[in-house]
């Protein structure tokens, strides 16, 4: 029973620091995903316009008078309504029923100053029907800076749990031992390498599964979306392991001198 | 058949004008007489007076009839859009019930793709919402157009019958004044010969 009660304790801490170890590591994945990728197109402000189908000419004759424009591109009715076909297909039928006058007419610039430049073609609603500046995603930004942070502390606390428990059986089985060495005044050492090594040995497999699943879902979510992200690198896998691995020891010496001062000298 | 006229007139200014030149006819018939009026020339001009108000009439009838026409028309036309009204509804409608709310974040390559996608998605939708708002705005026009050429010809029709009274009465007083004339004519000349 009370051996059953340990592999449910064990194998539900090594769960646990496996999940979150490979929700941290997917935070991490995505937060440097979002910044090479997402974060590094809005270098330029840029607008995006929606114009009035019979103003396209005069649209483009402003766009090579206008000094603050860099770069401009326009996509037609068409290319819009295959644009939101590509991105429903569900709504094929619906789309096809609906003629071609219903879909917008738009423009992508990029400007110098894109606030100067909406001040702008407020002053022209002839040629443009609505106006948008596209904004770097500070809130998702925000959103993966919070569950980082949280996946991080989570995963500490359960690496300090993980090591804990089994040092304390470790302390409780052999205190007898650890008494002797004690009196005999053996290093602390002695005891602690042995344990050290049997202890880095369970992280380096947890770690390594966490690895693993986080591999495993950053894959499958790379499979259904259209990012051209790159999946989990090695270097990112390499670093959470030795992470885990520094922070591990540094942790297991810590409740070890703690548990060892414990120990009486019989 | 007088006081009855009246009484159909009511405060017809025509119909008192009338009265009051039938009154001053017969109150003052000796001093007319004096300023020797010939009554046979005042009912040629009582009865030239008859042709323009009867080509009124035929006008008023005529304009009723056209508005009747169009009135069925029009009627036609709302019982044809009504029928219509719901396939086409249903066709405008249908799009903006499974239009989807924003841009679909996994599936653009970009956050400034997802944006622009959110803003063709809207503007889409807004102009998929003014065919339905057009319908219903047609059906109240025709609606209201119609209710206004009921209304109107339901004027018409009432100014047409208050017209149609004062003739009876305008020819009812002809036709007692062409009696009186009748009557009157071998009397003056009678005196007249008496006179010589």
């Amino acid at each position: 029973m009370i051996g059953f009660r340990f592999f449910i304790r064990e194998f539900g801490l090594a769960s646990a620091f496996i999940a979150l170890g490979a929700l941290l590591l997917i935070c991490l994945w995505f937060s440097l995903s979002v910044q090479s990728s997402f974060l590094n197109e809005f270098r330029q402000d840029q607008l995006s316009l929606i114009l009035d189908p019979t103003e396209k000419e005069s649209f483009e004759q402003l766009m090579r008078e206008e000094s603050g424009v860099l770069r401009y591109s326009l996509q037609t009715a068409e290319e819009n309504r295959d644009r939101i076909r590509s991105l429903y297909p569900e709504l094929d039928s619906v789309i096809d029923s609906i003629s071609i006058e219903n879909f917008p007419v738009s423009a992508l610039v990029i400007v110098e100053d894109g606030r100067k430049m909406m001040s702008f073609f407020e002053t022209r609603p002839e040629l443009i029907q609505a106006q948008m500046i596209h904004q770097a995603p500070d809130s998702l930004k925000t959103l993966i800076s919070v569950a980082t942070t949280i996946f991080l502390f989570l995963w500490v606390f359960t690496l300090i749990l993980f090591l804990y428990f089994q040092l304390e059986g470790v302390a409780h089985r052999q205190s007898a031992k650890w008494s002797l060495m004690k009196m005999l005044g053996a290093k602390s050492s002695r005891i602690f390498l042995p344990l050290w090594g049997l202890q880095m040995t369970r992280l380096l497999v947890s770690s390594v599964c966490a690895c693993v699943l986080a591999w495993w879902a950053t894959s499958y979510l790379l499979s259904f979306s259209n990012w051209t992200w790159a999946g989990l690198g090695l270097n990112l896998s390499l670093g959470f392991i030795l992470a885990s691995l520094v922070l591990g020891s540094l942790c297991l010496y810590s409740l070890f001198l703690v548990q060892f001062r414990r120990v009486s000298v019989c | 058949m007088l006081s009855g006229g009246l009484s159909r007139v009511g405060s017809a200014p025509l119909g008192v004008l009338a009265l009051s030149t039938l009154c001053l006819f017969s109150s003052f018939g000796p001093s007319i007489e004096a300023r020797s009026v010939d009554p046979q020339e005042e009912l040629r001009k009582l009865i030239g007076e008859r042709a323009p108000i009867e080509a009124s009439l035929q006008e008023l009838e005529n304009s009723v009839l056209a508005l009747e026409a169009r009135q069925i028309e029009l009627s036609q036309e709302l019982i044809d859009f009504e029928r219509d009204l719901e396939a086409k509804l249903r066709d405008a409608m249908l799009p903006l019930l499974s239009w989807p709310e924003g841009g679909r974040f996994l599936q653009t390559a970009s956050w400034l793709e997802y944006q622009q996608t959110e803003l063709l998605i809207q503007h889409t939708r807004k102009a998929l919402l003014r065919k339905p708002l057009e319908l219903i705005e047609e059906r109240k026009t025709r609606i209201a157009e119609l209710s206004d050429l009921r209304s109107s010809m339901s004027n018409q029709i009432r100014e047409l019958q208050i017209r149609k009274s004062l003739i009876d009465f305008e020819e009812e007083e002809l036709l007692l004044m062409k009696r009186r004339a009748e009557t009157e004519l071998p009397q003056a000349t009678g005196r007249s010969k008496s006179l010589q």
